[in-house]
This record gives C-alpha cells, structure tokens and sequence, in this order.
C-alpha cells in the first residue's frame, strides 16, 4: 500500500515539476563571444567591450550574411561592474557560456591580467579553454570593426586565428594562464593585430604577429621572433634562415643545479626541409635562451621542466628560480630527424 | 527487513565512500601531500583494506550488535550504539549539506537552498520507505553508471595530462597525512550493521574489503589523474576538483563540457548517500530498542536529519574522527577479543 502511494505520490509530483526557479529563455542572453580590455583615455579606469553574437542573422528572413557580433563597451573599475552596468542597460543579460577570447590592450595587459581572468575563471559558465591574446590594434576597435566573412560561426573565427594555423604561433589558454600565475611560472600568449584600421576586419586581415610573455599575470615581455619558442614548445613549423624546421617530440630538458647554478641541457629532434647547420642552430638557439633569461624570461617553462629533478616539493621551493635563471648556462643539441616534413 | 544481495551491498558501499570525494576530497589529499596525493590514497586503501580483512577474517558471518554485546555486554553495547547512532545521522546531514550546497552553487542557482532540500528530503523519505532492498538495488546500477562517468571523464582529460604535474614525486613527504585520508573509507562500518540482511551470507564475507579496493582504486585513479591534469599548487585551490576535470575535458567536438555529468553524479550519489545513511541511523535505532517494524520511525528520522542539515550542527572533525576510528580500530579491536573470548570459552568448556 505504502508502494503505491509513493509512486503516485511520485508521479503526481513529476507533472508538477515542469516549471523551475532558474529558468532563462534564450531570448533574454546575450551571447558574448569575446571580450576586449583596454586602459580608458585619460583615465585609470579600463574600457570593457564585450562583442555579443547578433544572432538576427539566423532569422529565416535573413539574406545569409552570416551572424556578425554587436558590441558595448563600458568605462569601469573593474569588469565585475562592467558587467553589471551593461545588464542593467541591456533587456537581455550577458551570458559567458560560449566566450572564446579574452582580448587585452597591450598598455592594460602590462599595469595587471589577472583581476579580469580571475573573474571569468571564477564564472562557472566559462569554459577554461577560453583563448587569452594581447591586442596590439586597441581591443575596442578590433572587436567594433571585426567582420568574420567566411564563419557563420563566430566562435570558430578565434580558433582560427590562433589554433588552425600551420606555422607556430604561441596560444594562452585560460586554463593555462590561472595554472602558470600559481604556480608561478611564466606563459606565453599570442599578441594579433589587424593589418588595416579598416572598418571591416576580415579573417585574412588578422595575424598573431609575435608572443608576449606573462608572468605574475603580466606581460613582460614580447617576442617577434618565435622560431626557437616554435621548436620548444609546438610542433608545428617555424623558419629559420629560410628552411621551414617542425619538432617531432617534446624536447628533453634537464636541469643540473650546482653551486645555484643552473645547467640546462636540452635536445631537440627536429625534421627540416633543407640544408640545416645543426650546429650553427643549436648556437643561435642558445644564445636567444641565454638573452632571454638574463632578462628573467623563462620562454621555454625550465622551471616546470625542472620538477623532474626532484623528489619533494620543499627541495623544488627552496631555489629562488628567477635568479636560479638569470645564471643559467644552456647547452642545446638540434638533433636532426630525417623524413618528409608533413 | 527484506534480504539484500552481498554484490549491491558491495555497490552501496562504494558509492557511500565515493560521494565526498566527488566533492572536495580530492583537494583535501592534494592539500595533504602535494603532488603525492595519489600514493597516499593508495598507502590510506592499503591500511583500510588491512583493517577490514581483520574484521573479516575474525568474524566472518556475525552481526556487528551480537559481537559488541559478547565482548562489551549490553551497557557499553548500548552506549556505542547511541554514538554510532549520532554519527550516522551527523554523517547524512553533512553529505545533504555537502550536495545540496554544490547542486545549488552549479546547477540551481536561483533556487532557495530550503527548496532544494525539501525536494531532497521527500526522495529521501521515499527510498527509506522502500526499504534497503529498493537502495541496495538502485546502487548497482548507479554504480555502474558512476563507472562509466568517471571513465569518460579520465579518458576526455587525458589531452591536458602532463608528467610534470605529478613531480616532485614524492610531493610534500609527509608520511603521517596517509592517516588524514583514511575517514574516506569509514563509511565501510555500515556494512556490520547490514551483514545480517545479505542474502547469502557466505558469499558475504569478503564484501567490505572488496568494497575498500573499489572505492580507493577509484579514489587513487581520480585523484591520479587530477593531479596530472592540474598542476600543484593550484589544485588545491578548486573546491571540486572532479568538476574541474571534467571542465577540462577536451577530446575532439564530441567530448567537450561533461560539466553535465558531474552534476548528475552529484545527484544521484547524494540521494543514494543521504537514503542509505538516514536507513542506517534507522536500523541501528531499531537494534538499539528491539523496533521490530523500523520503517514506523523512517519519516521521524528523515526529518531529524533534514532539521540538522538546516541548522548546521554537524561536525564536520567528528565524523571525519569518529567513523574511521569505528572501522579501523574498534572494530579490528573487537574482533581480536571477540576470538580470543571464544576460544577461551572453548578451552574452559
């Protein structure tokens, strides 16, 4: 008798749940795809645009120009506020759920990243594969004039740029930025720019033009030249005085810590389409290393390499690694592979 | 009380000890031992199952009241009975606690917390009503479905896997943290209570132990995994690491943002957790007073714990201290003077 009464209290209750407290209809989000933040003129406060999907372009009565993005900016303290004062002039909220840039100004990116990343981080909705790219064109108007002519999707236009190209260009994550602030190592984003101030700002007028270094959620440094941050940490193809060169597996680094000095061995397995001086390589390779960590960058992540030489954790925490870098001497060997470059 | 099979037995047990560690238990062992995390999870299996093949050996068929009363008497029986009592319902409440406040921070979070667990005590009070056979049941095929879940999670992060990750090795080298994860597998002291309910008791007798290997090779597996995938120190920043893992699941355009099964894995372990745990608190009160009809007291208990979830007076260290305490050391304890009386009985007949 109790059986059945639960059953039935059971399905009686099932017809009663068929509102909910968290419903949102489709119509009140608005899209955001990607973020700008850049510093506002004359002032201390940040400029946020977030560019949101104009999804009108799917309508029926369309003439198939593809969706194109909306954006609004607002002038504010910080992007938490910025949010809110955009929801509250909206009749639609903003919805992170398919966010896939976070684009900043190079001036913003320098004075702090992390207050904003952190806030995306924290926003549940966010997916951690959310690309992460330093604006040279201000982010505003990058975002204000981009065109995707060939997507319908605005979403693949970012991936495109950053992930579907066939030479090297350096990709940040999200994800990856949080891991490398606490753990307090450094990371590399891409840094676009669009080749024209045009008004329409199409996929073939934009181009990752070099690699900004991140480090305590800063940008650092930049680098143009990405052939050796290419050999490291990709495989995909890079140039190198006219021969195209690709990795076929992830370098072995190994670090020998004596007298806090640091002895980093590395071995490259690299295939080439041409004639490569392995040695005169393997010497300019090291001497971009040894610039660059003279300067504190660790480019190729030694200080996460270097956790293999370790048993505890407290051995690994005792070494200050930034000085630990700045004296490191680098012994790199490009071992050619032989075989098609594809 | 209907009889109940010893493979959803095992099933039930499992999950009891999973639950907490698809919460937050993963970042509490990595906050442990660092990038050690998983071999502390196995060194913590190793002594559980240790314990519990003790218990197993010593005193395979008998029901955990008989031998407490042949050891201790009635009085001290009765008194341990009434603490176990007070665990188990601090137990259910802390797990109703732990899910409904993680179902209402991801999935409902515009739904008042009262009305989740409302909606959470009516089912509970539905399977208690059901009897153990109806949760026992329901065990084997969530546990199946937790198996296929946590599966597809590992395998769609297996891309953001990196060797580093678990180096240095040897993590934070604390030894004595071990004894800090074993309260993962205090659950496992329900099944003294219910052993008298397995259908073939035979067949039974290794339950409990069976039931400590799955549940720490999968606890070991997770928290592998997540330590491979999310680099130390920044693991143990996140509140629910499975969660975590399972948003970084990136495999092709199939598997991406199984943030969805981790929520479904919330509720259905929450409800069957909270369900067996307010059955237990039941069936040990109607051992305590010779209740022949438990099921006349399920609704007072479902409420009872429903009350102390509202008002937060669990403790958290109690039942972290208590249960494993329980399973790993009474009860071992137990077993040894509970054959050494009986072969001394033996000899003096």
């Amino acid at each position: 008798m109790i059986k059945k009464f639960i059953i039935a209290v059971t399905i009686a209750s099932m017809m009663g749940l068929t509102g909910c407290y968290d419903n949102e209809e489709i119509d009140t989000l608005a899209t955001v795809m990607a973020v700008g933040i850049e510093v506002a003129e004359a002032s201390e406060l940040s400029r946020y645009t977030f560019a949101v999907a104009d999804t009108s372009g799917y309508s029926s009565d369309s003439k198939g120009d593809g969706a194109s993005m909306k954006c609004f900016s607002q002038v504010s303290s910080d992007i938490k506020s910025a949010v809110e004062h955009i929801n509250r002039k909206l009749s639609k909220r903003l919805s992170f759920s398919h966010l896939s840039a976070i684009l900043f100004s190079k001036e913003s990116a320098y004075s702090d990243m992390y207050d904003d990343v952190s806030y995306f981080e924290k926003t549940a909705s966010v997916r951690p594969q959310a690309l992460i790219a330093i604006s040279d064109t201000n982010p505003s108007v990058y975002l204000k004039n981009l065109k995707p002519e060939l997507e319908s999707n605005p979403e693949r236009y970012f991936q495109n740029i950053f992930q579907k190209t066939k030479g090297y260009v350096s990709s940040l994550r999200m994800c990856d930025f949080t891991n490398s602030y606490h753990c307090g190592t450094q990371t590399l984003a891409p840094v676009i720019t669009a080749k024209s101030q045009e008004e329409n700002i199409s996929e073939d007028k934009s181009f990752v033009i070099g690699s900004a270094l991140i480090s305590k959620g800063r940008f650092i440094a930049e680098f143009t030249d990405n052939w050796v941050i290419g050999l490291f940490l990709g495989t995909k193809t890079v140039n190198y005085k006219g021969i195209r060169l690709k990795s076929t597996k992830t370098p072995d680094i190994k670090i020998n810590i004596k007298d806090d000095i640091a002895a980093v061995d590395a071995q490259l397995y690299v295939k080439a389409d041409g004639e490569l001086d392995s040695k005169s390589a393997s010497a300019d390779i090291e001497r971009f290393l040894k610039s660059a960590a003279v300067k504190a960058c660790d480019v190729i992540d030694v200080k996460s390499a270097a956790k293999r030489m370790f048993y505890l954790q407290k051995s690994y925490d005792k070494y200050d690694w930034e000085q630990l870098l700045k004296n490191a001497e680098f012994d790199v060997k490009v071992n050619l592979v032989s075989g098609d470059l594809k | 009380m209907e009889k109940i099979g010893a493979k959803e037995t095992k099933w039930l047990l499992i999950l009891l000890m999973l639950s907490t560690v698809t919460l937050g238990d993963i970042a509490v062992f990595v906050s442990n031992s660092g990038t050690a995390a998983f071999i502390n999870c196995i060194c913590g299996l190793l002594i559980a199952l240790l314990a519990t093949l003790v218990v197993n050996l010593l005193i395979r068929h008998t029901d955990m009241f008989e031998v407490f009363t042949a050891v201790y008497g009635k009085a001290l029986t009765s008194i341990l009975g009434f603490v176990l009592l007070a665990v188990t319902l601090m137990n259910g409440a802390q797990k109703m606690e732990l899910f409904s406040r993680a179902i209402s921070e991801f999935v409902l979070t515009d739904t008042p917390r009262i009305f989740i667990l409302i909606l959470f005590s009516v089912s509970v009070l539905s399977a208690v009503l059901f009897n153990l056979e109806a949760i026992t049941r329901y065990a084997l095929a969530a546990g199946l479905v937790f198996l296929v879940f946590a599966g597809i999670i590992v395998f769609s992060s297996l891309s953001e896997a990196r060797y580093t990750n678990i180096c240095p090795v040897l993590g934070k080298g604390r030894v004595v943290n071990v004894l800090n994860m074993l309260y993962v597998f205090g659950d496992v002291v329900y099944f003294y209570i219910i052993s008298g309910y397995i259908r073939n008791r035979r067949r039974s007798a290794f339950t409990a132990s069976k039931a400590v290997i799955g549940a720490g090779v999968i606890t070991a597996v997770l928290t592998l995994f997540y330590t491979l995938c999310v680099p130390y120190p920044v693991s143990e920043k996140y509140t629910y690491p499975l969660y975590r893992l399972a948003s970084l699941a990136n495999y092709t355009v199939v598997l991406q943002r199984l943030d969805g099964l981790v929520f479904l894995m919330w509720m259905f372990l929450g409800f069957i957790s909270v369900s067996a745990l307010t059955l237990f608190a039941v069936i040990i009160f109607a051992r305590l007073f010779n209740l022949s009809d438990p099921r006349a007291v399920s609704p007072a208990f479902v409420f009872l714990v429903f009350l102390i979830t509202l008002t937060g007076f669990v403790s958290e260290k109690a039942v972290n201290v208590i249960l494993p305490a329980f399973a790993f050391g009474v009860m071992p304890l137990t077993a040894v003077l509970y054959k050494f009386k009986k072969s001394w009985r033996k000899k003096n007949d």
